[in-house]
């Protein structure tokens, strides 16, 4: 098995598994398959006993077992009212501000993206919520579209978020400690998207109106009545979520509450049948199904590949390059950027942590804030067109004459803030590391 | 095959509720009541990780795994039969080789096998709980046998001509 040239077959790795994904060969097969060979061609048969182990193992996990809780709290929040209920309850109170629905849709994209943990999910749901309030208003079109699409992203950078556990397990760094890394970043994006609508409302307030003076006029009683419907249920989710933050129980505990509170908060609501309970349940075995066996594929690959020499390999060559650490920092934050052209998130996260974390690592950074600076560049992945995820799950709920350009369009804005937020995490690494430290 | 595999997944997607319901009872019986259970962890793993292993079917069947469409979607039908059918080889090839391996491991852990040739069953008592890897384990047999399944019975209809699913 020796004697293999860990260049060579890296570069021959390289070429087959791009030829084979630009194809469109399903990633779950290509890595595996690559595996399977190396595999064989190396160790003969008993080789397939890594294989075996590796998946198992992986498999045999327990914080692996909080996935399909997120998926599932996220999967029957979008099946209920709540979130409507919320936004218009949120506009009702908060009425008379300048700017207001639009600072009311960063403040309920923060709330549900503290409850959905997938980017995709959240967008929908905001895209059915607050886009029509919106632009019922009169907010202009591109400022509502790009500041729908992107507090809809936040769902990934507030914790719970599935990519920080997926990153936590690759990375082998605690989850609850990215949770609480990632939240101030998430918040930094969250100012950042307010002070933008703050500037263009005072720049030229036609592009946020206040709301008419008719829909002003409302009662207390109204207000209340609002109120209905929102409260008990988000009682019973904060005091859930609660225990994710404080760090009282593991994630996966945390992870179950979640998903007892929101079925809880959902029953609260009058709203739980079991058609939800049915349809949510699928889906998150959908879902999991194809996020499972990517990674059981993929680690497979990895797994071999590191046997083999590979990864010691990568990590001195990415280590020695000419460049001052910041530089290779950033050089693998344009490696992810050209990735997000052709595959997603997960796909991404599992083909380049093996080689990025031990080598950022032995450059002497931190693997949280690498988690969370991963994080907050798949925000910027998601937003930027042409292939912008938030973009196409905002048009598969948006109104017919809204063009995919004209969602496009809105992005760059947001964009330009999504990257301002990155070098801030870079310049300032405290962001991320201050909070977990004194929780720890 | 098909309209099987979706049965097996839909019924299996109520293994998570089964989880939740474990992790909620043993975070209760420890916070609540300081009466922690030694077996929550494990089983709810169990449930899920079932449920993991049926899912690599269940999804090929929705046509969820992800692949990279820039080419793919600008493929003429045939263009795309042909990549399908390579997919399912290269699928065939993974799952074949995970299947054969993961059956040693089985063999390695049901039998005894001794210096002369002869075999007993394996009685050595296992860590508490012992069915329960035991059986995440045979269910990850049993997912990857059935995820083959489908890719052979799509492969079969691949070459007959017929569109994938």
């Amino acid at each position: 098995m020796t004697g293999i040239d860990p260049g060579l077959l890296s570069l021959g790795i390289f070429v087959v598994l791009s030829l084979l994904l630009v194809l469109g060969v399903p990633l779950v097969f290509t890595s595996g398959a690559i595996a399977v060979a190396l595999c064989l061609w190396t160790f003969g048969e008993p080789g397939l006993l890594i294989l075996a182990s590796r998946s198992f193992s992986f498999l045999d996990s327990y914080v692996l077992v909080a996935v399909p809780f997120f998926i599932f709290m996220a999967s029957v929040l979008e099946r209920s009212g709540l979130a409507r209920d919320l936004y218009d309850a949120a506009r009702v109170w908060t009425g008379r501000m300048a700017g207001g629905a639009g600072i009311v849709t960063v403040a309920v994209g923060l709330v549900i993206g503290a409850i959905i943990g997938v980017a995709g999910g959240e967008i929908v749901l905001m895209g059915l919520v607050a886009l029509p309030q919106l632009l019922r208003l009169g907010y202009q079109r591109k400022l509502s579209i790009g500041l729908v699409c992107a507090t809809g992203a936040l769902g990934s950078m507030i914790p719970p978020a599935l990519q920080l556990v997926f990153y936590g397990m690759a990375a082998n760094v605690p989850v609850g400690d990215l949770f609480t890394a990632s939240l101030i970043p998430g918040l930094v994006l969250a100012a950042l998207y307010v002070a933008y609508l703050m500037v263009r409302a005072w720049l030229d307030p036609s592009v946020a109106p206040a709301p008419p003076e008719h829909e002003l006029a409302t009662s207390w009683r109204e207000r209340f009545v609002a109120l209905r419907g929102v409260v008990l249920p988000m009682l019973v989710l904060t005091t859930t979520l609660g225990s994710i933050y404080l760090g009282i129980a593991s994630v996966t505990e945390s992870a179950a509450v979640g998903a007892g509170g929101t079925l809880l908060a959902v029953w609260v609501r009058g709203e739980l049948r079991w058609s939800l309970v049915a349809a949510a349940t699928r889906q998150t075995m959908g879902a999991c199904g194809m996020v499972i066996w990517l990674v059981l594929g993929t680690n497979a690959l990895v797994g071999v590949y590191n046997l083999l020499g590979g990864i010691d390999f990568l990590k001195t060559q990415l280590g020695s390059l000419p460049f001052p650490p910041l530089v290779v920092i950033l050089l693998m934050v344009v490696v992810w950027m050209i990735l997000d052209f052709f595959m997603d998130w997960i796909a991404i996260l599992l083909l380049t942590t093996p080689v990025f974390v031990p080598t950022i690592i032995a450059l002497g950074y931190d693997p949280l804030w690498f988690g969370v600076l991963f994080n907050m560049a798949m925000q910027i992945a998601y937003l930027t067109p042409p292939f912008a995820p938030a973009c196409f799950y905002l048009k598969s709920v948006a109104p017919p004459e809204m063009t995919l350009d004209e969602i496009f369009a809105a992005m760059w804005p947001f964009v330009g803030l999504q990257v301002i937020a990155l070098f801030l995490l870079i310049a300032f690494p405290g962001l991320a590391t201050w909070l977990p430290a004194i929780l720890r | 095959m098909q309209r099987l595999v979706l049965r097996i997944g839909d019924a299996a997607a109520w293994l998570f509720l089964a989880a939740v319901g474990v992790t909620l009872y043993e975070v209760a019986a420890r916070y609540l009541f300081n009466a922690p259970t030694n077996w929550g962890h494990a089983l709810a793993t169990l449930l899920c990780g079932v449920a993991f292993a049926l899912g690599g079917a269940h999804a090929l069947a929705r046509d969820e795994h992800v692949r990279i469409g820039v080419v793919f979607d600008k493929l003429a039908p045939r263009g795309r039969a042909r990549v399908e059918l390579l997919s399912a080889l290269l699928g065939i090839f993974y799952l074949g080789g995970l299947g054969l391996g993961l059956w040693d491991q089985a063999v390695d852990a049901i039998w005894r096998f001794d210096w002369q040739g002869g075999w007993s069953p394996e009685l050595t008592p296992g860590p508490p709980f012992w069915p329960l890897p035991a059986l995440l384990r045979a269910s990850l047999v049993i997912g990857t046998l059935l995820f083959l399944a489908l890719l052979l019975a799509r492969f079969r209809a691949l070459l007959r001509g017929r569109p994938a699913s």
